[in-house]
């Protein structure tokens, strides 16, 4: 148990620390164990359908051995997105992050109740959405485009899944609050601050899909239902079609921050809990904040950039877009040096020498730490690609082509779903209070995660740069499809054999652990990994203080999209919903 | 009481051919960008 | 865990906790040390992002490597309408060598699909959809663009050398997205001019 120590000035009437009891830990844990668990459940789904995905690309269609559950590849494709980017990502962080603030803040949560309904509302959203998946009345892909159209259940399911992740964000600030009376002069922990900063920007961020749904898409699937009709003939009226340039518009509003709130919990190990791992300590405490803080500021009025190769958004807001799109490098650029540094501090004190010979001496053999590493080496390439993306007039060389699954496949598939893995190896064994079954099997995991994601990533890059070949189709039954992709696909599919792999043994792992018996108790008991500063002293205060960061991310987003949406707004048409397309 | 020993060379010469890996990769589909001809 | 505190100066501020404060002015609490290395590391990082940023600033602009822009609304109801450059889509000859191609996207084709233009040409393209969200990449250009019904897409290439291009569909509309394709087809000068 910790104990909070009391301020001597500042202590306002009536407040008191209020300390962590094992009760509040059993809650906590609870929390996070089922949210993890309703993650991981969802990409045990996800994840088998993106082999299906890579085999049919190379010539085998395996999709009739799903019938009559996946029908098509399309089918597939959707609920690997919907079920690996929307869904084991959020439930992932919702839990995460209310284990790391409570854990972090050492404080219980303030309303326990508000994080279960958080809970609740999202797994009846997800519950919502995979009718339709399954039924095959919602194959538009995680993205939705209007004016294709799905069963309004899936659209009411996403508004649920995220409201319940707001909902989640909401107890973290009140306990956030309450932890501020009781500390008035203490500066944030690192790790509750950048759970809290993420939250914040995700709440933010998914304004725009909100709006884009409940505006624009989810009256008109309404009207779609016979159902619904049946019930209340009035909605009848409320098929109006959609502009598809402001729905695009408004879901990439909430698409690229979208990626930094999968990416920023990971960078939250990173820096605050790996250097911990492998005998290191947080190279500057002070710029891993400045980082987070920028996030905040940036990671919104960028999303153009999704939209280089639309008609109807001038260049001018294209290349403004761009403009903050490469500042947006920068504290990614800062992350590489401070935490490589902090890592590297560990090395060294492990007996590392030499300018890199001292790569060997981290601690590979901590399934936990080894992960995060590849993860981290991953994203280096993922990183570049992401830039490339971003170069304005570049992104018609790759834009929709495989390039981009290699791009993302690198980046919230490995530096976040390798970096996740990395932390449940050691989040596991703390919740179950069991030995991780076993750590040569989670190496395993995380070696041939490491190769088969190279070998898979490399060959979609460049069968997308060099041949142009489309992402999100069925390449195996392309007419277009050419002798020079072979050796490209034969790649790849080495690369999402090697993966598939690599996803058993995580399922084995994690089963394992759940599942093993008492007798595999943990000898001690696990702790969350906590990096030291390097150099512990005083925050600056504008480090550690909401308004300015918060005031000046609004201000950019009102100046990036506030008079280009009013454009959109003003201009817009109401197209008519395509009938159903597959 | 600031001592060398925290001195990250192992860092900077990492990022030194990290840098390099990027001006290379980008450059590249620069490069490609530009043989495929202009738009306007 | 730390004793409580005096505050000597009101601005400054003490981690519960923490080492000894540094030496008294307040400033200094304020600003952020960087390891000097570090700061080299950002220098660089800002100097290439800035390179790279000003070879695309140079090449879209100054060069005509560009990126689909404005150009115009369209009533996608209303696309068969005599008068409609897309109720009869295909390729007009503005000049010798210059042409204007409206390619009209809908489930799960482009109309035309074959185009047949002399090497040396210049051809502008003009799309849009009748339905879905569509896409189009020609092979070996830069031409790259969403197509959105309610929306005309343009850009232009040029095409010296002879050969096929493939322009596929690269942007899911339904169950057949990966069969929507076309070809445009660059033939040499003397097969041209016969």
């Amino acid at each position: 148990m910790s104990v909070q120590t009391l301020p001597a000035a500042g202590l306002a009437e009536g407040s008191r620390p209020v300390l962590l009891t094992d009760s509040d830990h059993k809650t906590v844990n609870r929390l996070t164990g089922l949210n993890i668990g309703v993650g991981i459940g969802a990409l045990t789904i996800g994840l088998w359908l993106g082999v299906l995905q890579g085999l049919e690309h190379a010539g085998l269609n395996w999709y009739s051995y799903l019938a009559p559950g996946i029908k098509t590849y399309y089918q597939g494709l959707t609920i690997h997105g919907v079920l690996n980017a929307l869904t084991w990502t959020t439930f992932f962080i919702c839990g995460f992050f209310t284990y790391v603030v409570v854990n972090s803040l050492k404080r219980p949560l303030r309303y326990p109740w508000i994080n279960m309904l958080a809970f609740v509302l999202m797994t009846i959203g997800l519950l919502l959405a995979a009718y339709p998946l399954f039924a095959n009345l919602a194959t538009v892909l995680y993205t939705f485009y209007p004016p294709m159209l799905a069963d309004w259940t899936f659209y009411l399911g996403l508004v649920l899944l995220v409201v319940g992740s707001w909902v989640s964000g909401y107890g973290l600030y009140f306990t956030y609050g309450a932890w501020r009376k009781e500390n008035p002069d203490a500066t944030t922990p690192f790790l509750a601050l950048g759970a809290l900063i993420t939250m914040v920007m995700w709440q933010i961020a998914t304004l725009g899909v909100a709006a884009e749904i409940l505006f624009l898409i989810l009256p008109s699937a309404m009207a779609n239902s016979a159902f619904l009709v049946g019930l209340f003939p009035a909605i009848a009226n409320w098929n109006t079609g959609s502009d598809p340039l402001l729905a695009r518009s408004l879901f990439w509003f909430f698409g690229h921050p979208l990626v930094y709130f999968w990416l920023l919990p990971a960078y939250l190990s990173w820096y605050g809990m790996m250097p911990a791992q492998t005998g290191g300590k947080m190279f500057s405490e002070n710029l891993a904040r400045l980082v987070f803080w920028l996030f905040l500021l940036l990671s919104v009025p960028v999303g153009f950039h999704h939209q280089y190769a639309d008609p109807g958004i001038p260049q001018a807001w294209k290349i403004l877009h761009a403009t903050w799109t490469m500042s947006l490098a920068f504290p990614s650029l800062l992350t590489a040096f401070t935490v490589i540094a902090s890592l590297e501090l560990g090395a060294r004190a492990r007996g590392g020498k030499g300018y890199l010979r001292w790569i060997f001496k981290l601690n590979w053999g901590d399934p936990s730490y080894a992960a995060q590493n590849f993860a981290m080496i991953l994203f280096a390439f993922g990183g570049i690609s992401g830039i490339t993306n971003a170069s304005y007039n570049m992104n018609m060389v790759v834009h929709n082509t495989t390039w981009l699954p290699g791009h993302f496949h690198l980046t919230v598939g490995s530096a976040t779903t390798l970096t996740f893995f990395g932390i449940l190896y050691w989040l596991l064994p703390k919740l179950t209070g069991k030995k991780l079954f076993t750590k040569t099997l989670a190496l395993a995991q995380a070696w041939t995660w490491f190769l088969g994601m190279l070998l898979f990533a490399n060959g979609y890059h460049l069968l997308g740069l060099h041949h142009g070949a489309p992402r999100r189709s069925m390449l195996g039954d392309a007419p277009y499809r050419v002798a020079e992709w072979t050796p490209y696909l034969i790649e790849t599919v080495v690369g999402v054999t090697l993966l598939f792999i690599s996803a058993t043994l995580f399922f084995l792992v994690v089963f394992g652990t759940v599942l093993s018996p008492r007798s595999r108790r943990l000898a001690k008991p696990v702790e969350m990994p906590v990096a030291e500063p390097l150099h512990p002293g005083p925050t600056p205060k504008w480090l550690d203080t909401w308004t300015p960061w918060v005031a000046g991310a609004v201000a950019l987003i009102l100046l990036s999209y506030g008079p280009i949406l009013y454009q959109l707004i003003r201009d817009m048409q109401w197209i008519p919903f395509a009938p159903r397309v597959w | 009481m600031k001592k060398e020993p925290d001195t990250p060379h192992g860092t900077i010469a990492l990022l030194l051919v990290y840098a390099l890996i990027i001006i290379f990769l980008w450059s590249n589909v620069y490069f490609t960008m530009l043989s495929r001809g202009v738009t306007q | 865990m730390s004793e409580p505190r005096q505050e000597p100066v009101p601005e400054t501020r003490h981690e519960p906790g923490g080492d000894a404060p540094p030496a008294s002015d307040a400033p200094s609490q304020e600003t952020l040390h960087v390891d000097r290395f570090e700061a080299a590391w950002m220098r660089i990082a800002a100097a290439v992002l800035a390179i790279f940023f000003i070879s695309i600033l140079v090449s879209a602009f100054a060069s005509g490597f560009q990126v689909p822009g404005v150009y115009q609304r369209i009533d996608p109801t209303k696309l068969y309408e005599p008068g409609s450059p897309f109720a009869d889509p295909g390729l007009r000859e503005l000049a010798p060598g210059k042409y204007e191609a409206y390619i009209r996207a809908q489930i799960w084709s482009f109309t035309p699909n074959e185009i047949r233009i002399p090497a040396g040409s210049e051809v502008t393209f003009y799309t849009t959809s009748q339905d879905v969200q569509h896409g189009i990449k020609i092979q070996g250009t830069n031409i790259n663009m969403m197509i959105l019904p309610g929306q005309v897409s343009t850009l232009k290439a040029k095409f010296d050398t002879p050969g096929t291009y493939d322009f596929v569909c690269h942007e899911y509309c339904g169950q057949l997205h990966h069969t929507m394709y076309g070809q445009l087809i660059v033939e040499a000068e003397q097969v041209a001019a016969q």
